[in-house]
């Protein structure tokens, strides 16, 4: 049972990690044990406690988007709210997303995961080119790349951080596609 | 002269060297025993705590084992034994783990590819939303940002026309377009018949037509007319106008059921060249 915390650091600690302040969301550990000491990760529990009746909760992830357990030193990493359960199709419209568009990410995802996490820029178009008809497409894939779903590295594109985060990759598959590293403890 | 004399230890103190030497022998027997007691109880406890054989320490402890053997006696062989069956089990379960993992991760691959291919795009959305935990937080505009905003505005050039009095600028509708005689009901029906009756049998033949092509007219005039008719037929659903970004060229195809209806903006310019 996490220790009791002044209401006052739930508070500071939940406009913290919710409010965005810079490009790429989420606050570092180091952030978090500035602003609510150093017993930061105490805070952070009982914040999970409250935030768990809204649906939400926060996780720490490495560089790599792997998910880390609430233990240890964490300043390196990086805490972040998630929902705590998928969203509808209806909330994933209201938020601005199109069936099209997801249908996009889901096909670069799988397609990126087939080819062991990266393919040739041309390589990935030319798929999705032929699977979607879809007159918005470099758009889409450019606004995935910009949101951290994609990245880029040289005429590579590769899964993003952000999709690490949120997305259960083997679930979407399917099938387990990577042996577990001893980090993931997802 | 200095003579040496030999030096005979007397029984008692003989007796106590051997003794000495038995309790040092003893000692490190006792702790040669131990560490190997350690070392099985941590293999069989991390087989115990994980299916994954590649969290045992095989090399580390094999090492140890070699180091530990010189030191052994007779009544620690058996538990060395007892850690090197114990440790080719493991390797066992390892090249074991290894195949299925492979046989998984190739499973997976394919997996992949035949749902990129086979799933419509509804299903594709909804199999990554069943995956997907997005993460949430708040927008907010800070008062730099609206600072910078207003210097932004207040330095764009006016782009709007600029109208004379009595003049309005607005959308105008095909009711009135008719009103005003630009373009009569009767007219923007026979319109719409003829670009559809062309675009059709353009279709049957190739199934794919440049949009230059598709609103090409005897002058520009009836060139824009023919792309408004198209645009009216596209919203019908009749035909479909899908861009290439590749080769940044727009195409007419008749219309599918698939997808989202999206409003598309082409412009003209880029076909006047193909007007006639």
């Amino acid at each position: 049972m996490p220790a009791r915390v002044p209401s006052a650091k739930l508070r500071k600690a939940a406009r913290l990690l919710l409010y965005r302040s810079r490009s790429k969301p989420g606050v570092k550990g180091w952030e978090l044990a500035r602003a609510l000491g150093r017993d930061y990760l105490e805070v952070i529990k009982a914040l999970n406690n409250t935030l768990e009746v809204l649906g939400l909760e926060v996780v720490a992830v490495d560089e790599e988007g792997r998910r880390l357990s609430l233990e240890g030193d964490l300043r390196r990493a990086l805490f972040l709210v998630l929902l705590k359960e998928p969203p509808s199709i209806q909330e994933a419209k209201t938020v601005g997303w199109r069936i099209d568009d997801l249908a996009v990410l889901a096909a670069s995802l799988l397609y990126l995961m087939a080819r062991g996490g990266r393919a040739p820029r041309s390589d990935l178009m030319s798929v999705l080119k032929s699977r979607f008809r879809y007159p918005r497409l470099s758009y889409v894939v450019e606004r995935l790349l910009r949101l951290g779903y994609l990245e880029e590295e040289g005429d590579q594109i590769t899964i993003g951080w952000r999709s690490r985060v949120e997305i259960d990759l083997e679930k979407l598959v399917g099938v387990e596609l990577e042996p577990r590293g001893e980090s993931q403890l997802r | 002269m200095i003579v040496f004399h030999e030096y005979t230890a007397p029984r008692w103190e003989l007796a106590a060297i051997t003794l000495g030497a038995q309790w040092r022998r003893c000692c490190g027997l006792r702790r040669v025993e131990a560490r190997l007691r350690e070392l099985l109880e941590e293999v069989l406890e991390t087989l115990r705590a994980s299916p994954d054989p590649f969290k045992v320490r095989v090399r580390e402890i094999l090492d140890e084992l070699s180091a530990l053997l010189p030191r052994a006696g007779l009544e620690e062989m058996p538990l060395d034994a007892e850690i090197l069956f114990r440790l080719a089990e493991v390797v066992k379960r390892q090249g074991e783990w290894i195949m299925g993992e492979a046989g998984a991760m190739a499973l997976g691959r394919l997996f992949a590819l035949l749902k990129v291919k086979l799933l419509d795009n509804r299903e594709l959305a909804l199999q990554l939303l069943e995956s997907w935990r997005p993460i949430v937080e708040l927008e907010q505009i800070t008062f730099t940002e609206i600072m910078r905003a207003l210097d932004y505005l207040s330095r764009r050039r006016p782009r709007a026309l600029i109208t004379e009095e009595g003049w309005e600028l607005r959308a105008i509708s095909r009711e009135e377009m008719a009103a005003l005689g630009i373009l009569s009901e009767r007219q923007l029906g026979e319109l719409l018949s003829r670009v559809r009756r062309r675009l059709l049998r353009l279709l049957s033949a190739r199934g794919v037509v440049r949009y230059g092509e598709a609103i090409r007219g005897d002058d520009r005039y009836e060139t824009y007319l023919n792309a408004y008719a198209l645009s009216h037929l596209a919203s019908l659903g009749e035909f479909e106008i899908v861009y290439d970004p590749l080769e940044d060229e727009y195409y007419v195809t008749r219309g599918t059921e698939e997808g989202e209806p999206v409003s598309i903006v082409v412009p003209l310019k880029l076909v006047e060249s193909d007007a006639g």
